[in-house]
């Protein structure tokens, strides 16, 4: 103690919060303090990654000391000073958070059974535990447009707002775009784009995680479930480098819904509409696009379901007997299967073969901007190329290849590769695919069914070097199986054939002219 | 090993049987001028009082519309997890109704829950108590079957409105 008092600390003071002594850091946000001392702070428009409004006046909280003026005060906006006196539950700071929800539920709608908000909506949290469970005015409701399409992503429903202006400050200060207002004055106010246009940009879905109430809905979530029944996995999105965290939400093993998770140094409290609404290529239905099992094309063109040792076994002369062959790893592929594919082809080489092996770098694509968004369309190219060592095969060398030498590896390639390489490819099939889509390369000789990046756990690397964890938010079919664990054993099953020296019958190859000399 | 019999003693009226014959008989003629309380169950059906907690059903509005929004609180509720739905957009004022909404019977245990934490008066347990069937398919219920006009179902909707009204007071 009396160490603390010779040498205080410049960056922490002391503050009465409730008759009770805390550090809080000097100049810090007082509703942020007293959230992490764990004070129940209602707030609808504070948000810590916007500036502050102080519009929705549910944050007031009691002052006796210095700093604001004795009596009631907004939290959100005062900064934490010297001899502070604070007081967040006496019964005039009760009375006034009362006051404040009544009147913002003067015209709300009674809309929780239908609104898509419900569950995770402040205003219903702070209704439930707070605010007066009967109206006290006979007046009927205001009404407003209560379906007002803002463009082609989000719905408006001017009833459910309640002006806390979070994503007329978004546009403001995250986006530097302004595109919302709020028009009129008094109860007449509502929330409208300048004109009326449709939204635009990349980044209109935050608005909705924002929205502490069910005015702006995501039109794809649009009634798909109540939002109690999801289940939330943590992980990361992979449609650009950038490694936002994200949060996905699942029932019954479908996505339905994506949304961002804090992270100070990538993504902040943001992802673009990109990663947001392109979750559908995860969404795959097995027996329709999705393959469940290895397949094998015999002579006729045939697909005949085997196990993953026959697979093996009709692999090892499309390998063995095959000089130049080309193995290209997706950049969806974790760093782990790096690893194993490097390990792979070099096991090759040390038999006696020549592959080209490395990972298929993408174009850069126009997609970029200046706040999340990159150029480029994969989330682990930086990790492949400099973590793992891996040569990076650009899109020319796929171009004009013949197709019975290509072998694929992993998730991604009907998104990444551009449509006439694609066709040129499938046409006469790889020799090997191992991939999750079974409508990509029906052609080829042997189909692996691997994991998408949503099924799989395992490291990527993202654009500024940090590694980062992705979590299994789906489950993969039952005879699908991890790449990593196919490469390692497609490993285990290439030095057994050569150490053994199995002869292989000239029957089993298949579909391959030019053979070994 | 000595064993005694114990025999009672009859005496000559016991012995001759009438009295007790007479006795039965006279249950037998009593009863047969007593009204009856066996039915000829399928042609003669049994009618339910209010209180019974039979089939669940949803409620048809007077215009044909499902009163049901699916806010899937039943779903929530329902401790045999027998309910299943999925919610649509209407261009009514109410702008959700359900697609799709099922109930299986196999799994209902007929508890009523679903009904007391119904926001909207949409799910309402009928006094169908007839619950048997060949197949497992045809004993789960779908929203075509479920969709009960409102006049069949008013008494219903009555009890239980008074009956929550008393214990929500």
């Amino acid at each position: 103690m009396s160490s603390e008092e010779q040498n205080p600390d410049p960056l922490f003071t002391s503050i009465l919060v409730d008759g009770k002594e805390y550090q809080a850091p000097l100049g810090g946000r007082l509703i942020d303090f007293l959230h992490s001392i764990g004070k129940n702070i209602p707030h609808f428009c504070y948000h810590k990654g916007l500036p502050v409004a102080a519009s929705c006046r549910q944050c007031q909280i009691e002052s006796k000391g210095k700093g604001p003026r004795p009596g009631l005060a907004v939290s959100c906006r005062e900064t934490i000073i010297e001899g502070m006196e604070i007081l967040t539950d006496s019964e005039i700071v009760q009375k006034a958070r009362a006051g404040v929800m009544e009147f913002l539920l003067l015209n709300h709608p009674l809309d929780c059974p239908i609104c898509d908000k419900a569950g995770e909506c402040m205003l219903q949290d702070t209704a439930y535990s707070t605010g007066q469970s009967r109206g006290r005015t006979q007046e009927p409701r205001k009404h407003f447009d209560k379906r007002k399409s803002l463009g082609d992503k989000i719905l408006l429903d001017n009833e459910r707002c309640i002006l806390c202006t979070r994503c007329v400050r978004f546009f403001e200060a995250v986006t530097k775009d302004p595109q919302l207002t709020v028009l009129d004055r008094g109860d007449r106010s509502y929330l409208s784009t300048f004109m009326g246009d449709p939204l635009h940009g990349n980044y209109q879905g935050n608005i909705v995680d924002i929205c502490p109430v069910g005015a702006l809905t995501l039109k794809k979530f649009r009634f798909k479930s109540r939002v109690w029944f999801l289940h939330a996995t943590e992980t990361i999105c992979g449609l650009c480098s950038k490694g936002c965290n994200i949060s996905v939400e699942t029932r019954d093993n479908k996505i339905l819904r994506i949304r961002p998770r804090y992270n100070a140094e990538i993504n902040d409290y943001w992802m673009c509409d990109e990663g947001r609404l392109m979750f559908d290529r995860y969404n795959l239905e097995v027996g329709e696009t999705r393959l469940p099992s290895p397949f094998f094309i015999d002579e006729n063109g045939e697909r005949i379901p085997i196990s993953i040792e026959e697979a093996f076994k009709k692999l090892s002369p499309l390998f063995l007997r095959q000089k130049e062959i080309l193995m290209v790893l997706s950049p969806f592929a974790t760093i782990e299967e790096g690893w194993a594919f490097k390990e792979l082809a070099e096991t090759l080489e040390k038999l006696g073969l020549e592959p080209t092996f490395g990972y298929y770098q993408p174009d850069p694509n126009a997609k970029g901007d200046e706040f999340l968004h990159t150029d480029e369309p994969a989330p682990n190219c930086k990790g492949l190329r400099e973590e793992v060592g891996l040569k990076a095969i650009p899109p020319e060398d796929l171009e004009n290849v013949n197709s019975k030498k290509v072998a694929l590896f992993g998730f991604g390639f009907g998104e990444l590769l551009d449509q006439s390489t694609l066709e040129s490819i499938a046409a006469e099939g790889p020799m090997l695919y191992m991939g999750v889509r079974s409508d990509l390369f029906p052609a080829a000789k042997v189909q692996l069914a691997s994991l998408s990046p949503m099924e799989k756990a395992g490291h990527w690397i993202n654009c500024d070097g940090i590694k980062q964890f992705v979590r299994p938010a789906l489950k993969a079919p039952v005879l699908a199986k991890d790449d990593f664990q196919l490469l390692t054993e497609l490993l285990e099953a290439f030095i057994s054939w050569e150490e053994n020296q199995i002869d292989i019958p000239d029957e089993e190859i298949m579909g391959t002219e030019e053979v070994r000399t | 090993m000595k064993v005694k019999r114990m025999e009672k003693k009859l005496s000559f009226m016991e012995k001759l049987s009438i009295p007790e014959i007479l006795k039965g008989l006279s249950i037998t003629f009593r009863n047969m001028f007593k009204p009856k309380v066996t039915r000829l169950y399928p042609e003669e059906r049994y009618k339910a009082p209010i209180a019974l907690k039979g089939q669940p059903l949803l409620v048809e509005n007077e215009d044909g519309t499902p009163r049901c929004v699916a806010c899937s609180m039943c779903e929530v509720v329902c401790p045999a997890l027998a309910i299943t739905i999925k919610a649509e957009e209407t261009e009514r004022y109410i702008e959700r109704e359900p697609e799709e909404f099922s109930i299986d019977m196999l799994r209902c245990i007929l508890c009523g829950l679903c009904e007391e934490v119904c926001p909207k008066e949409a799910i309402i347990m009928s006094d169908r108590y007839e619950l048997a069937n060949f197949t497992r398919e045809s004993l789960v219920f779908h929203k075509d079957r479920l969709m009960t006009p409102i006049k069949e179902l008013e008494g219903r909707i009555r009890f239980t409105k008074e009956k929550f009204d008393k214990w929500h007071r």
